[in-house]
């Protein structure tokens, strides 16, 4: 068995096993007819989908399992953040005090997963939207924009998520 | 009135005045990317607080579980729609709005 196979079959195994945990998560009281189809569905969509699930260059553990603690925390973190820029973004709107620009920077983080949760805290976020994610390039479409450099962008854009992001899957 | 019944009552009146904000934001704004500001974000936010008012509806129950696992799917799913609609936008070579410069007054230098 070459190392190639034995990470296909570990890819094959784990997105099995996301998929039926999603399952018994959302199937209720567990019965024989629920465990058999789903663990049947779960297998034919796990042999269709893990090449796209986990990915042949992501063979970091830390780059796919996050920490769980700092991983619970992130979510109220981004709430917050969301609840914050979204009375911004209304005030902004309605005043129209708005100068939309793109900008770009790029992201320190190195993880593949991290860098799409990144993404979409970005399109979360009121007021900012990915337009491109290129490996470790993005492309911002800022609603009201003080300039497009690309450092102060980041600053303010993507930093301080991109530190909590960092020690989640580092 | 206990905290949760007022929770729902401020959760669901945000999530209303969001909804309609975006809502408006569709029709106002000039191009597709000013518009995915207002309605992806606005929605995304009403979408949450309408969620976040029916967890605090029913209480410690699996109803609430459902709603936070509903929640979590939907804080995947809404950007990458965005963001899927964002960079066809880009890809087919719409450019973005800019801001039009002052006009030149009497008095300027050229």
């Amino acid at each position: 068995m070459t190392p190639r196979t034995k990470w296909d079959l570990v890819r094959l195994s784990s997105t099995f096993l996301s998929l039926f945990a999603a399952w018994l998560l959302f199937a209720g009281p567990p019965n024989a007819y629920a465990l058999v189809s789903g663990a049947l569905a779960s297998g034919v969509l796990a042999l269709l989908t893990f090449r796209f699930f986990l990915d042949e260059h992501e063979a970091g553990v830390r780059h796919l399992l996050p920490n769980p603690l700092l991983l619970v925390l992130y979510l109220p973190y981004i709430l917050f953040r969301i609840y914050a820029a979204s009375f911004v973004l209304a005030y902004d709107m309605i005043s129209g005090r708005m100068d939309p620009r793109v900008v770009h920077f790029r992201t320190r983080l190195k993880s593949d997963l991290a860098r799409a949760v990144l993404c979409s805290s970005i399109t979360l976020t009121p007021g900012t939207i990915a337009i491109l994610i290129d490996e470790d390039h993005l492309l911002v479409h800022w609603f009201t924009a003080p300039s497009t450099h690309s450092h102060r962008a980041r600053r303010e854009i993507a930093e301080s998520m991109e530190k909590l992001l960092g020690r989640i899957w580092s | 009135m206990s905290a949760a019944v007022w929770a729902e009552f401020v959760l669901v009146f945000l999530g209303m005045g969001f909804a309609l904000l975006g809502n408006l934001g569709v029709f106002l704004m000039p191009d597709p990317y000013t518009r995915l500001q207002a309605s992806a974000t606005c929605s995304t936010t009403s979408v949450i607080s309408v969620l976040l008012a029916a967890m605090a509806a029913s209480g410690f129950s699996p109803t609430t579980g459902k709603l936070a696992i509903i929640l979590l799917y939907f804080l995947v799913s809404s950007p990458v729609a965005t963001t899927i609609i964002a960079r066809y936008a880009w890809e087919s070579g719409i450019l973005p709005w800019r801001k039009p410069k002052r006009r030149p007054r009497e008095g300027d230098r050229p």
